[in-house]
C-alpha cells in the first residue's frame, strides 16, 4: 500500500516536472542535487531545507501557468528573490518547489512626471536606483542588501533600511501591484496613483512574507533626490550614550533622514574589511546622522543637530566633506553585517524594535545578556527607528552555542515587547520567530490573521509555515543548521 | 428609523455588538456622519454605531513621537493637542476638518501632505478594533516599524467600516513644521499652468512635477507668517476659499517656475509646495498623469469584501459600508 | 583533494551567506541561478566537504565559474574566493591543459583555414562548438625568426616582449605591430627565447604546481635587465606579475607611462573597449588603461554598460561550461552593440576570440582588434 502510494507520488512528481519544463523550457527547471543544495537556505543559515525543484520563470504568463500547475499538483511552493532574506522566508518544506524570480528583472516603465516606476519583482533595488537617477529621482527604501536584493523580496518582507527613518519602509513606497494568487488567479491591488479605493490589500500584501501571492509587477513610488545632503559622524564612549543622543535628537523635533549607531565591535569589523570607512576604532560607539532637504532646511537642521551632538561631548566629530566620503561611510555601515562574518564561522542577526525613548534601556539589557552568556555581540542598528540589530558571532557546529544564541535572541526580543516594542522591524517572522509572535499578539489576533490568510491561500501551499505559527506543528521539517552538522 | 448608538467606552461598544450578534441586524460604523450628511447612505442600517463619544488621547510618548488616540476626536482638536507639544500628525485632510479621525482614516485616504508625507495610512502604526462579534483586537504595534504578522491595520484602514469598528489608532507624529508662507499672485491664464511641470522638466532636465490636485478645504489651522507681504491673514484665507483647485507639488517649487506662476496662480504655498488656482478643469485635463484628489467611494462592491467580512466576523450581523453616495 | 582539507579550507573562507557578491557575478547575472553565483559555489564546495554532495554534483557549477574575481571586492568578509576555485579544480585538472602545445595550435590554424572549424561551429557538441569558435577567423602565426626593427634614435630604453601561446599562435600580427610601434617610439625590443606557455591556465584549471613551474621558467627567461615586460594578454600579465620583479604591461599602458614621442594618428571611429577581468579585478589597471587608450587614440573610448562584468571567456571556461558562458557573452554583446561601434577593442586574446564569435553571430561587420592594431591599421601616413 505504502509503496503504491510512493510510486504514485513519484509519478505525480515526474508529470509535474515534465509540465513545468514544458512551460519554462528545460534550462529553467533545476532538479540536479547541486542546484537544489544552493537553494536550501537564504541569508539566515540557521534553517535549511532542500527543495525538490527550482523553477525560474521569465514572464507573468509563465508564473501564472506554473502556479496553476503547482496548485493542481497540491505541492508546497514559495517564491524567492536574491535569497538575502534574514528569516528563512524563501525556504520550502522537503518536496516543495522554489520559484526563483531573478530572471524577471525588467524595469517595465519609468514615469518621471508621475514619479512612479513599474517593475518586475526580480529587479534589484539598486538597479532601479541607478535607472531613475538621471531623472533626479530615487527609490527610498535602502536595505543593507540593496545592491543585490530584489524589489519583490523587499516588498514581501516590507524591507526597511537606514533612510526609512524619514521616508518609511517599503509599504509606504508601493502604489499598486499585480498579484498571482496560489491557484494562479491574477488580481490587481492598489491604484497607480497609490490612492486606495476600498480595502488596502496592497498594504496587506507588503510584509506578508510571500504567503499571500506572488507580485509579478509592482508600481513603486519614487521621490526626488534631495538638493543637499549632510552627513555627520560622531563618536561616543558608549552605546548607551549614543542612544541617549538619538533619543534627544528625536525628542527635540529634528527630522534627519537616517540615524544609525554602530558599537565598537562593529566599527572594528568594518575597519578591518574592504568597506573601511575611516571610523574611529577606539570609540565605544559611532552615530551616523544624515540630513537632507532643500539648502535652507539642511542648513537649519544641520546647526541644530550639531549643537545636540556636540553637547554630549563626542570623542570624534566630523562632517563628511565630499560625496565620496559620504558614500564610503554608508558602504561601511551597509557592509558591516557581512564584515562581522570574519569573526566567527557563523553570525546571527537579531531584529527587534523598541520605542525610541527606550533605546538606552534595551541596549543596557543587550549588554547584560552578552555578559551573562559570554557571546560575542556587535551592535549596528537603525537607532532613529528604535530598530536594534545585535549580531551574535558563533560556531554552528557547536550545538550548545547555537542553543545559547537562540535563547539570548529570544530573551532580548521578550525585553523589546516588555518595553512596548515589536519582535521584528524589518526582517520578518519567517521560520524563526513564529513562537514569539504569540507573545506579541493574542490568540484571537493570530487566529484572525490565519483566517485572513486562508482566504487567499486556503491550502497553505504557498510558502507554508512562514509568518504565522504552523498549524500542524511541523516546523521541524525545516532542519536546523546545527542538526545537519551533527 | 435607524438607532444611533454612541458608546462612551470600548466595553459599551463591545456589549452593543454582542447583543446584536445573531439577530441578523446591520450595523453601520460612523463618526459624526459629516460625509454621510453630504453624500447620503446607500442602504439604511438597523443601527448606526458612532465613535463620536470616544475622544480620549490614550497615551502620548512625545520622546518617541507617537500617540494613541480614540477615533472620535476631530482633526482640529487633535492637531491642537499635538501643537501644544510642538508635534503634528502629518495629515491635512481635504475633507471637513470637523470630521472625526476615524472618518478620515476609514474612508479612501487623502491628505494635502501626501507628496511629502505619504498617505494618511503611512502615518498610522496600529490600532484597536472591535469585530462584529464583539471581540476586541489590536493590530500593528506602537513602535514606528514592525513587520510582525500580517499588516491588518492597513487592511482595515480604508475598509469603510466593512470589517470592524475602529476604536483607537496609534499615530506617528512629526515635529510641528515651521511657519508656512502664503504668496499671492493674479489669477489670469490659470488653465495653462499644469503644462509648466512637464515643460520645465523637458527644458531644464530638472525634474519638476505635480503630484496631486486637490480641492480647497474649509481651511486648515496653520500659522500664517507676518512675512507674507501686504496681505492680511483674513484676505489670504478668503483667497484660498475662493479658489477651487490646488496643485500639490512633491518637490520644492524651483525659483524659475515661481516667476511663471506669478502670472497664473491664485496663491502659492511654498513650504508645502502647493499652488492654488481658480479653475478646476485642469484637474480633469491631467487625470492621466495626476490624480484627482477627492475620491468618493464608488459603491461598487469590493471583490474580496464578502469573504473578508465573513472571515473577520464569522457571524451573521454584517457591517456596512461606511458611506456610499446615493445612486 | 581530501574532504577534510576542503572542509578546513571552506571553514576558513568565512562566507556568511549574505549574498552581497551576487550582482557582481556575470554567470549569476546571466542565468539568475544561485548555483551560478559565488555564494552558491562556496555552499556547494562546503557541502561536498561535509559529504552532503558528490563531486559530480558540484562540478558543473564550479566549471562554469569564469574566475573573473569581480566578486572578491564585493565581499564584506574578504573571502579568498579564487583560491577556493583553484584548489577545487586540482581534483580534476581540465583535459584541455594537455593540449596547450604548439602542434595543437598549428592543427587548429590548419583546420580553420580548410573550413573544418566553420563546419564544427555549426554542428557538433556544445563543447566542440565552443572550442571551434575560439579560433579566430584569420589566425596569424608569429614567425619564429622575427627580428624587431632597431629603435628610432635616441634610444629610450629596452623592453622584453612576452609572446604567449594563444597570442603567438593566433595573433602574430599584433605582436609584430607591437614590436614596430615600440621601436618607432625609441625602445629596443628584445624577444628572448621563452617557454611556449606561461602556465596561467594551468594555475586556474587544476594544475597549479605545473602552472607555477611554467611561470618560473617564463619569468627566468624574461629576467634580463629591462624597463618592462610587454605582454598583449592581460591574463598572462596578471599571472607573470605575481612573480616578476619587472613590471608586466600592455604596450599602450607602457608607452603612455613613458610618454609618446610622436603621438600616433587614428581615424575617427566609434570604438568600444571591454576591459578584461584580469586587468580590472586582478591588476587594477582598467582605469589607467582607459586613460591610455583615450590619450593615444584621441578617440572617445566607449565602454559597454556593466563593463566590469566578464565577457564570458574566462580563460578556457567557455569550453568547460559553454551554455552558461554563451548566456554571459550574449549579454555582453548586446551591451557592446548598443553603442553602435565601428571597432571593438580587447586587450586579452581569449576575450578577443570570445567577443569575435559573439559579435559575428550578431552580425557585427566591424573589426575586433587589440588597440595596437588600431594604431597601425588605421594610422594615416
Amino acid at each position: 500500500m505504502d509503496s503504491e502510494k510512493s510510486t504514485a507520488g513519484r509519478m505525480k512528481r515526474k508529470h509535474l516536472l515534465v509540465d513545468l519544463k514544458h512551460i519554462l523550457g528545460k534550462a529553467h527547471v533545476l532538479t540536479d542535487p547541486g542546484s537544489l543544495l544552493a537553494y536550501e537556505s537564504d541569508a539566515l543559515t540557521l534553517f535549511r531545507s532542500r527543495p525538490s525543484a527550482v523553477i525560474l520563470p521569465k514572464t507573468e504568463t509563465e508564473v501564472i501557468a506554473c502556479a496553476k500547475r503547482l496548485h493542481q499538483a497540491q505541492i508546497p511552493w514559495a517564491a524567492r528573490g536574491a535569497g538575502t532574506g534574514l528569516s528563512g522566508g524563501a525556504l520550502v518544506p522537503p518536496g516543495g518547489v522554489v520559484m526563483a524570480l531573478t530572471r524577471m528583472n525588467r524595469i517595465l516603465e519609468i514615469d518621471p512626471v508621475g514619479m512612479r516606476a513599474k517593475v518586475q519583482p526580480g529587479v534589484v533595488n539598486a538597479a532601479l536606483g541607478r535607472a531613475v537617477e538621471p531623472y533626479g529621482l530615487r527609490f527610498a527604501p535602502d536595505p543593507a542588501s540593496q545592491t543585490v536584493s530584489t524589489l519583490g523580496g523587499n516588498l514581501a518582507e516590507n524591507a526597511g533600511g537606514p533612510q526609512c527613518f524619514l521616508h518609511g519602509t517599503t509599504t509606504n513606497h508601493v502604489f499598486a501591484l499585480r498579484v498571482v494568487l496560489p491557484d494562479g488567479t491574477v488580481e490587481d491591488w492598489g491604484t497607480p496613483s497609490g490612492v486606495q479605493d476600498g480595502f488596502d490589500l496592497r498594504g496587506f500584501f507588503a510584509g506578508s512574507e510571500g504567503t499571500v501571492g506572488i507580485a509579478v509587477s509592482i508600481d513603486l513610488r519614487l521621490i526626488p533626490q534631495p538638493d543637499e545632503v549632510c552627513t555627520f559622524l560622531a563618536g561616543y564612549d558608549s552605546v548607551t550614550k549614543a542612544c541617549e543622543v538619538v533619543s534627544t535628537l528625536v525628542a527635540k523635533g529634528l527630522q534627519p533622514v537616517a540615524l544609525e549607531v554602530m558599537d565598537q565591535n562593529a566599527i572594528r569589523a568594518v575597519e578591518d574589511s574592504v568597506f573601511r570607512a575611516g571610523l574611529p576604532v577606539d570609540a565605544g560607539a559611532v552615530l551616523l546622522v544624515e540630513i537632507e532637504g532643500s539648502k535652507d532646511s539642511v542648513q537649519k537642521e544641520k546647526e541644530a543637530a550639531r549643537t545636540i551632538l556636540q553637547s554630549f561631548h563626542p570623542s570624534v566629530f566630523k562632517q563628511a566633506a565630499t560625496a565620496e566620503e559620504r558614500t564610503q561611510l554608508w558602504k561601511g555601515r551597509k557592509g558591516a553585517g557581512g564584515a562581522l562574518g570574519r569573526l566567527a564561522p557563523d553570525s546571527y542577526v537579531m531584529d527587534g524594535v523598541v520605542p525610541r525613548s527606550q533605546l538606552a534601556a534595551i541596549m543596557t539589557y543587550v549588554e547584560e545578556v552578552q555578559k551573562e552568556t559570554g557571546l560575542h555581540v556587535a551592535n549596528l542598528f537603525h537607532a532613529g527607528d528604535g530598530n536594534i540589530h545585535p549580531h551574535f558571532s558563533y560556531d554552528a557546529r557547536d550545538a550548545e552555542q547555537c542553543a545559547t544564541v537562540e535563547d539570548a535572541g529570544a530573551r532580548i526580543l521578550r525585553k523589546c515587547l516588555e518595553l512596548g516594542g515589536s519582535i521584528t522591524g524589518e526582517h520578518g517572522i519567517g521560520l524563526e520567530k513564529e513562537n514569539l509572535l504569540a507573545e506579541q499578539y493574542t490568540s484571537e489576533e493570530i487566529n484572525l490573521m490565519e483566517r485572513v490568510r486562508q482566504i487567499f491561500n486556503p491550502d497553505d501551499l504557498l510558502n507554508p509555515g512562514k509568518g504565522l505559527p504552523m498549524k500542524r506543528g511541523c516546523s521541524e521539517v525545516f532542519r536546523r543548521h546545527a542538526i545537519s552538522h551533527g | 428609523m435607524a438607532d444611533l448608538w454612541a458608546p462612551a467606552s470600548i466595553e459599551e461598544a463591545q456589549e452593543l455588538l454582542r447583543q446584536t450578534r445573531d439577530k441578523d441586524r446591520t450595523v453601520l460604523p460612523c463618526g459624526r456622519r459629516t460625509r454621510m450628511k453630504r453624500h447620503g447612505v446607500l442602504e439604511q442600517p438597523n443601527s448606526f454605531l458612532s465613535a463620536e463619544n470616544l475622544t480620549q488621547v490614550l497615551w502620548f510618548d512625545a520622546e518617541d513621537r507617537t500617540c494613541e488616540v480614540q477615533v472620535g476626536i476631530d482633526l482640529i482638536s487633535l492637531q491642537q493637542t499635538l501643537h501644544e507639544r510642538r508635534l503634528e500628525w502629518g495629515v491635512c485632510s481635504p475633507q471637513d476638518q470637523s470630521g472625526t479621525l476615524g472618518g478620515l482614516c476609514l474612508a479612501p485616504d487623502h491628505s494635502f501632505f501626501t507628496s511629502s508625507m505619504g498617505f494618511p495610512r503611512d502615518q498610522i502604526l496600529g490600532g484597536q478594533w472591535i469585530l462584529a462579534d464583539g471581540t476586541s483586537i489590536r493590530t500593528g504595534a506602537r513602535v514606528v516599524k514592525s513587520v510582525a504578522g500580517y499588516d491588518l491595520t492597513r487592511l482595515l484602514l480604508g475598509s469603510q467600516g466593512q470589517l470592524a469598528f475602529c476604536v483607537s489608532l496609534v499615530l506617528k507624529l512629526r515635529p510641528q513644521p515651521p511657519r508656512i508662507f502664503w504668496y499671492q499672485f493674479p489669477a489670469e491664464n490659470a488653465p495653462s499652468l499644469p503644462h509648466f511641470g512637464i515643460r520645465h522638466s523637458e527644458q531644464q532636465g530638472n525634474l519638476f512635477t505635480c503630484g496631486s490636485i486637490e480641492r480647497i478645504p474649509a481651511f486648515a489651522s496653520h500659522e500664517i507668517s507676518p512675512e507674507c507681504g501686504e496681505q492680511s491673514l483674513a484676505s489670504l484665507q478668503e483667497e484660498f476659499q475662493k479658489s477651487t483647485s490646488r496643485v500639490h507639488f512633491p518637490s520644492p517649487i524651483p525659483e524659475e517656475l515661481l516667476e511663471t506662476l506669478q502670472a497664473d496662480a491664485l496663491a502659492v504655498d511654498i513650504a508645502n509646495h502647493t499652488v492654488a488656482f481658480q479653475q478646476e478643469s485642469m484637474a480633469i485635463t491631467y487625470q492621466g498623469k495626476w490624480q484627482s484628489g477627492l475620491r468618493i467611494p464608488s459603491g461598487k462592491p469590493f471583490p474580496w469584501a464578502g469573504e473578508l467580512a465573513k472571515s473577520m466576523t464569522q457571524t451573521s450581523n454584517t457591517f456596512h459600508l461606511f458611506s456610499k453616495r446615493m445612486p | 583533494m581530501s574532504n577534510s582539507s576542503l572542509l578546513e579550507m571552506t571553514a576558513a573562507f568565512d562566507c556568511m551567506h549574505c549574498g552581497l557578491c551576487l550582482e557582481s557575478c556575470p554567470t549569476y547575472r546571466a542565468t539568475g541561478q544561485e548555483t551560478q553565483s559565488p555564494r552558491g559555489r562556496i555552499a556547494l564546495v562546503r557541502a561536498l566537504a561535509e559529504e552532503r554532495l558528490d563531486y559530480a554534483d558540484v562540478l558543473p557549477s564550479l566549471n562554469a565559474c569564469l574566475l573573473c574575481r569581480a566578486c572578491e571586492p564585493a565581499c564584506p568578509s574578504r573571502v579568498d574566493y579564487h583560491t577556493l576555485v583553484d584548489e577545487f579544480r586540482q581534483a580534476k585538472p581540465a583535459k584541455l591543459l594537455s593540449w596547450m602545445k604548439p602542434a595543437f595550435f598549428a592543427l587548429l590554424r590548419f583546420l580553420r583555414r580548410c573550413g573544418v572549424l566553420s563546419l564544427a561551429e555549426r554542428i557538433g557538441t556544445p563543447t566542440s562548438r565552443a572550442l571551434a569558435a575560439s579560433v579566430p577567423s584569420q589566425p596569424t602565426l608569429f614567425p619564429t625568426h622575427f627580428t624587431p626593427p632597431s629603435p628610432q634614435l635616441p634610444q629610450r630604453g629596452t623592453v622584453l616582449l612576452h609572446l604567449g601561446c594563444v597570442q603567438k599562435s593566433f595573433f602574430g600580427d599584433s605582436l609584430k605591430s607591437t614590436a614596430n610601434l615600440l621601436a618607432a617610439q625609441g625602445f629596443q625590443v628584445e624577444i628572448p627565447a621563452q617557454p611556449f606557455c606561461c602556465g596561467s591556465s594551468h594555475s586556474h584549471f587544476g594544475e597549479p604546481e605545473k602552472g607555477n613551474q611554467m611561470r618560473t621558467e617564463t619569468v627566468a627567461a624574461l629576467s634580463q635587465s629591462a624597463d618592462a615586460i610587454i605582454s598583449l594578454a592581460a591574463g598572462c600579465s596578471a599571472h607573470l606579475q605575481e612573480q616578476s620583479s619587472i613590471p608586466v604591461l600592455d604596450p599602450l599602458l607602457f608607452l603612455n607611462q613613458q610618454g609618446w614621442r610622436t603621438p600616433p594618428v587614428t581615424k575617427k571611429l566609434r570604438a568600444v573597449w571591454d576591459p578584461p577581468c584580469q586587468l580590472d579585478h586582478v591588476l587594477n589597471q582598467a582605469g589607467a588603461m582607459r586613460r591610455a587608450l583615450q590619450e593615444c587614440t584621441h578617440l572617445q573610448i566607449l565602454e559597454p554598460e556593466d563593463a566590469e562584468l566578464c565577457c564570458g571567456a574566462g580563460g578556457m571556461s567557455y569550453a568547460l561550461a559553454p551554455e552558461v558562458s554563451d548566456a554571459v557573452t550574449q549579454d555582453k554583446i548586446e551591451k557592446i552593440l548598443r553603442h553602435k561601434p565601428d571597432v571593438v577593442l580587447s586587450t586579452n586574446p581569449p576575450c578577443r576570440m570570445r567577443l569575435e564569435t559573439g559579435l559575428r553571430k550578431a552580425g557585427f561587420k566591424g573589426e575586433i582588434l587589440h588597440p595596437v592594431e588600431l594604431l597601425t591599421v588605421f594610422s594615416q601616413p
